[in-house]
């Protein structure tokens, strides 16, 4: 277990360089360059060239790729990922701050669908072709075809336009939290729902449930012991992409509601061409994403009784 | 006493194909202590007869006829009774074991479940109870925590039947118990259900296609074919003096007897043969046969068989 931790650890560093570096090449192969866009942002006008070259000057931005490249690579792995091109702010301390909002996003968020989805899945499953399994699978499809600006946009109408209960942007109190995690909880408990519902019906078929049931076993038992703990496999993965997508930031969430995350940042950030934050955001989910995979990886020897990691 | 008594049992399907008529009229009785064996080809109803005494079909079944436990009916009994009387009055060894024990838990804790369920007992003493009966059906003690992957094919059906005397209940139904086994594990699996059930008494059904198995764990056996029994009677008068064409072709089938196969193909449980049931596939069928199927002739007290041609050949 351990051997393998290390390995995907070290596997993992390799991933995270390598999206980072691919980011980087991928941005210089789009047209337009950070001081074009940067320069046109603050004064409105298209530059000239003698300041473009001037800005790019100024900021070390006339130096080979390969400079640049290797150098940013070099600090990187001393967790020193520069400063932002636009404001020179440094990158890690802008990360900080983004990731701590969106961080609070993603855990209210999952801390009320999660609960929700395995209530609506679970009991789906076991009223299979029944009333609750209907409603639930007509609500969920609703809610999972709902795009998110529209249903932010009319919690907005509805909430802080006509009845005037809730602000519609800005970031500090737990009111600015409900319409965000609102908006975004529809969408992700109607998912993570489904994916519990057919995770189940797909065990409740099995010949162990035949079993259960022939030995006089509850219907609560065989729910939770038999068909959900066989279930908990796909739906752990569910909730680990879920969870690495929430902190990935939630652009158009944030976007709607102006919400200081992850997300709107780099979206930001890559309309400037401003390459630092791009890099050392991307290089900091990735690591997420290695992170939360391995841990899911690690959950599943608990899991499942079949998968161990010892032998190899 | 008589444990189980059934009258003109029917169990039907309904599939797109049409209405799958499984069990087609059967009657037969199990008594305290003894064990009625099933024979018959795949698909002849006899796992879907067993199931049928546990209720555990899918939901587009049609029950009719009677089938008595005791004097509970079990036909109309609802989930909830017959929840108290599975694994407790009546178990079940299901056939192929490794998909019909749960994959995250131990063997130990299959039985535990089913020990703290019917039992009343507390979780310790529940597990003590169940390393009692492991170990007592031949799994040896540092394996006790195993899960079923982990385990042969052996000892997965010694687990199965561990938990089909969990609760020692009066009637066993057996499921195909040797089927995917070795051969010389399946004597081991025979004697030990025979050692078993024999030093409790317990009446068991066992539903099988291997006469040997039905040679020696059986105290009477019944020929299953399209869902109706052919021929039932003792293992003496099965063996001994077969009446139905139907029985004489599975044991001349056997190998020690010289592996003669019986013609054709088992009817469609949808399409059922008009007149008797094996006329198509019957060396001696005539226009009687293939006209009006034949009522049971009653042999002796304890042999019946439905053929209007028996103990003339």
């Amino acid at each position: 277990m351990e051997k393998m931790i290390f390995r995907r650890l070290f596997l993992g560093i390799f991933i995270m360089i390598i999206a980072s570096l691919l980011s980087f090449v991928l941005l210089y192969l789009a047209p337009g360059n950070p001081a074009e866009n940067i320069l046109r942002q603050r004064t409105g006008e298209d530059p000239s060239y003698e300041e473009i070259e001037l800005f790019l000057q100024q900021k070390d931005l006339d130096v080979p790729l390969l400079t640049q490249t290797s150098e940013w690579l070099y600090m990187a792995l001393r967790f020193d990922f520069g400063e932002s091109i636009n404001t020179s702010e440094p990158v890690m301390d802008e990360f900080i701050t983004r990731f701590k909002a969106t961080l609070q996003l993603t855990l209210i968020t999952l801390a009320f669908s999660i609960p929700l989805a395995f209530f609506i899945g679970v009991r789906s499953a076991a009223n299979n072709g029944g009333t609750f399994d209907h409603v639930s699978r007509f609500f969920t499809l609703l809610a999972m075809s709902i795009p998110e600006f529209w249903l932010g946009l009319m919690l907005m109408i509805v909430f802080s336009k006509t009845l005037n209960w809730l602000p519609s942007f800005g970031y500090g109190s737990y009111l600015n939290l409900i319409m965000p995690v609102a908006t975004l909880v529809v969408g992700y408990t109607a998912t993570l729902s489904r994916v519990i519902r057919s995770s189940m019906l797909e065990n409740l078929s099995q010949d162990f449930i035949t079993t259960a049931k022939g030995n006089g076993l509850s219907q609560h038992v065989i729910l939770i012991k038999y068909a959900l703990r066989n279930s908990l496999g796909p739906i752990v993965t569910a909730i680990g992409s879920q969870f690495g997508h929430l902190l990935a930031g939630v652009v158009v969430v944030e976007t709607v509601f102006s919400w200081p995350g992850i997300g709107k940042f780099l979206i930001d950030a890559v309309y400037l061409r401003d390459f630092p934050v791009i890099q050392g955001f991307v290089l900091l989910i990735a690591m997420m994403f290695v992170v939360i995979n391995l841990i899911t990886d690690i959950l599943y020897t608990y899991i499942d009784p079949r998968i161990r990691y010892e032998r190899r | 006493m008589r444990l189980i008594e059934s009258h003109d049992l029917k169990v039907h399907f309904d599939s797109p194909a049409g209405l799958v008529k499984a069990v087609d009229g059967v009657n037969f009785h199990i008594d305290e202590g003894e064990k009625l064996v099933f024979i018959g080809e795949t698909g002849s109803g006899k796992t879907v007869l067993g199931m049928t005494i546990m209720k555990l079909l899918p939901t587009n079944v049609f029950y009719s006829g009677q089938l008595m436990y005791k004097d509970k009916e079990l036909i109309n009994a609802t989930e909830k009774e017959m929840q108290e009387i599975r694994g407790k009055n009546i178990a079940i060894i299901m056939q192929n074991p490794l998909s019909s024990l749960n994959p995250c838990l131990s063997i130990k804790e299959h039985l535990v479940q089913v020990i703290v369920k019917h039992e009343h007992l507390n979780k310790k003493e529940a597990q003590a109870e169940a390393e009692r009966i492991l170990i007592r059906t031949g799994i040896p003690e540092n394996l006790l925590n195993y899960y079923t992957h982990q385990l042969s094919g052996g000892l997965r059906q010694r687990a199965m039947i561990a938990l089909g005397i969990a609760c020692d209940s009066e009637i066993l139904i057996a499921d195909e118990p040797t089927k995917g086994l070795d051969v010389t594990v399946q004597m081991q699996i025979v004697n030990l259900i025979k050692q078993i059930t024999d030093e409790t008494r317990k009446a068991m059904l066992i539903i099988t296609h291997d006469l040997g198995v039905a040679a020696a764990l059986g105290d009477r056996i019944a020929i299953m074919y399209c869902g109706r029994i052919l021929e039932i009677g003792t293992v003496e008068e099965i063996f001994g003096s077969p009446e139905h064409p139907y029985t004489i072709g599975l044991i001349n089938a056997h190998p020690s007897r010289g592996l003669h196969p019986i013609k054709g193909f088992g009817a469609s449980l949808i399409d059922i043969p008009e007149g008797c049931v094996f006329s198509p596939r019957c060396q001696h069928a005539n226009e009687l046969c293939k006209k009006a199927e034949p009522p049971d002739m009653v042999l002796s007290e304890t042999h019946k068989v439905r053929c209007y041609y028996a103990s003339s050949k």
